[in-house]
């Protein structure tokens, strides 16, 4: 694709994206489903393999909250960032981060290790702010070598932006006063998915990942937010029976 | 350091230099040192409800939380019911009109403000702490995050605590917290669906059996993920 239909399509990717948050804003929102958006957004506007948000928790953890896939090794590689990696080193320095090449790096062997494994190549990570404090990260990851464009950081900090924007809005459209009780609650709903996890995976008799598969069918066949039908899940109000999810 | 580091780093320093008070009493005792607050106290839950003080850092907030439970109405009963956070500010907040008699009564007691955090993880409900204010105020964002850290410590040594553990070491409980925590989410659920138990009674049961083990909590988590440690009826297969 020549540099002008590429910056066409982009533009007209990244005014998709903006609508879509502009509607999640409006509705009952859930900031992990908007970080989730962005992710898959993230993936498809820098033609990268995997994207993913991570979060300060209040006892200053960064925490993973959500990925472009839900794929078990995936959200692992983003945890690993808690201590090395691209993530973590964005969120602490509040700087963009490029790797073009992550193998090259030897500041983050643990990291590299396990990125190597899934295939990742090239990495950036922007941060998320709100107002001066730097929150967490937007991290994206290339299978192939990527020279990350100034088109490249522009997206990727436009991305971590809307994230941004939606926290605030959440806060107004709730009318609770803090960012602080946003993201907490962005966590607990993350904790949460995954406890949902843990529990169909061993009613239904699947694999991790595969039970977040059940959440993700069931969320879209009834409309519902996969972190609302988790809740459920672990509530034992929604309970696997004959082959299905279904009212307890 | 980010603010969030700085103030763990803080906390765990007082917390740790204290008298040998239990964990959540401590915590209580911390909550009025370092947020803009006259009196926490901490309180479990069962089947949703809250039950009365079990810590707190004076016998004011104690006669608070103890006369909330008897109304049966109050921040307590609403955080652990829907998991929201309570900011009271002023009398004139929205919530005292909610709880008519909590209200006389908190105002009797000379509580002009409250906030109220629910002790949870994930979809888990461990309790509620309370933080009072004798005057009114608005907490901001940084003390806020200040209450959000010691409610989210609270919550973690009462899992030792249900786990009928002695008295919770910070360190460890530390530890538990930060390590590999989607992992121990998800053998958490497996545990409850295992059992057929609530996810509070999985967490407990996790806690127990990693200290018989003698491993940390991720290990045993892997280790239920993968099939190693599994289910039978009541008991650990």
């Amino acid at each position: 694709m020549d540099e002008v239909k590429q910056s066409g399509a982009r533009d007209a990717e990244f005014a998709r994206i903006m609508a879509v948050a502009v509607r999640t804003l409006t509705s009952d929102f859930e900031f992990l489903d908007l970080a989730h958006q962005l992710a898959v957004s993230t993936t498809q506007l820098l033609s990268a393999e995997a994207a993913g948000v991570m979060l300060e928790d209040s006892l200053g953890t960064l925490q993973v909250l959500s990925a472009s896939d839900e794929d078990t090794r995936l959200l692992e590689i983003f945890e690993l960032q808690r201590q090395e990696g691209p993530c973590f080193e964005c969120w602490r320095s509040g700087d963009v981060v490029v790797a073009p090449d992550i193998w090259s790096v030897d500041r983050w062997p643990g990291f590299v290790e396990e990125a190597r494994i899934l295939g990742f190549v090239s990495a950036l990570a922007v941060p998320l702010r709100q107002r001066v404090h730097v929150v967490g990260a937007l991290n994206v990851f290339w299978a192939q070598p990527r020279s990350v464009s100034q088109a490249d950081l522009d997206a990727a900090q436009a991305l971590a932006d809307v994230a941004a924007v939606g926290l605030v809005q959440q806060r107004l459209a709730r009318e609770t006063g803090l960012l602080a009780e946003q993201l907490e609650s962005a966590l607990q709903s993350r904790a949460t998915i995954e406890q949902a996890k843990g529990v169909l995976a061993v009613k239904a008799h699947v694999s991790i990942s595969q039970a977040f598969g059940i959440l993700e069918a069931e969320a879209h066949a009834s409309s519902r937010s996969v972190v609302s039908l988790a809740q459920d899940v672990v509530d034992r109000t929604l309970v696997w029976r004959d082959g299905a999810l279904r009212q307890a | 350091m980010t603010d969030g580091a700085s103030r763990r780093a803080l906390f765990v320093a007082k917390l740790e230099s204290a008298p040998p008070d239990s964990l959540l009493q401590r915590l209580c005792t911390l909550a009025v040192e370092e947020v803009p607050c006259d009196g926490a106290v901490i309180g479990l839950q069962s089947g949703g409800a809250p039950e009365g003080p079990l810590a707190s850092s004076s016998p004011w907030a104690q006669e608070v939380a103890a006369a909330e439970f008897a109304l049966g109405e109050g921040p307590s009963f609403h955080v652990i019911s829907t998991s929201e956070h309570v900011e009271a500010s002023n009398w004139g907040a929205i919530e005292f009109q909610r709880w008519p008699q909590y209200s006389l009564m908190a105002h009797e007691l000379g509580v002009a403000a409250v906030f109220c955090f629910p002790l949870r993880i994930g979809r888990a409900r461990l309790g509620a702490m309370n933080f009072l204010r004798a005057e009114p105020i608005e907490l901001d964002d940084r003390q806020y995050l200040d209450c959000l850290a010691l409610a989210d410590l609270a919550t973690y040594a009462i899992v030792y605590i249900q786990a009928g553990l002695p008295d919770s070491q910070l360190e460890a409980l530390l530890y538990d917290r930060d390590s590999d925590r989607l992992r121990v989410h998800q053998a958490t659920g497996m545990v409850a669906g295992g059992f057929d138990c609530s996810i509070e009674d999985a967490l407990a049961r996790m806690r127990a059996r990693a200290f018989v083990d003698g491993v940390a909590l991720y290990e045993l988590a892997s280790r239920i993920i993968a099939g190693e440690v599994g289910f039978n009826g009541e008991e650990w297969a």
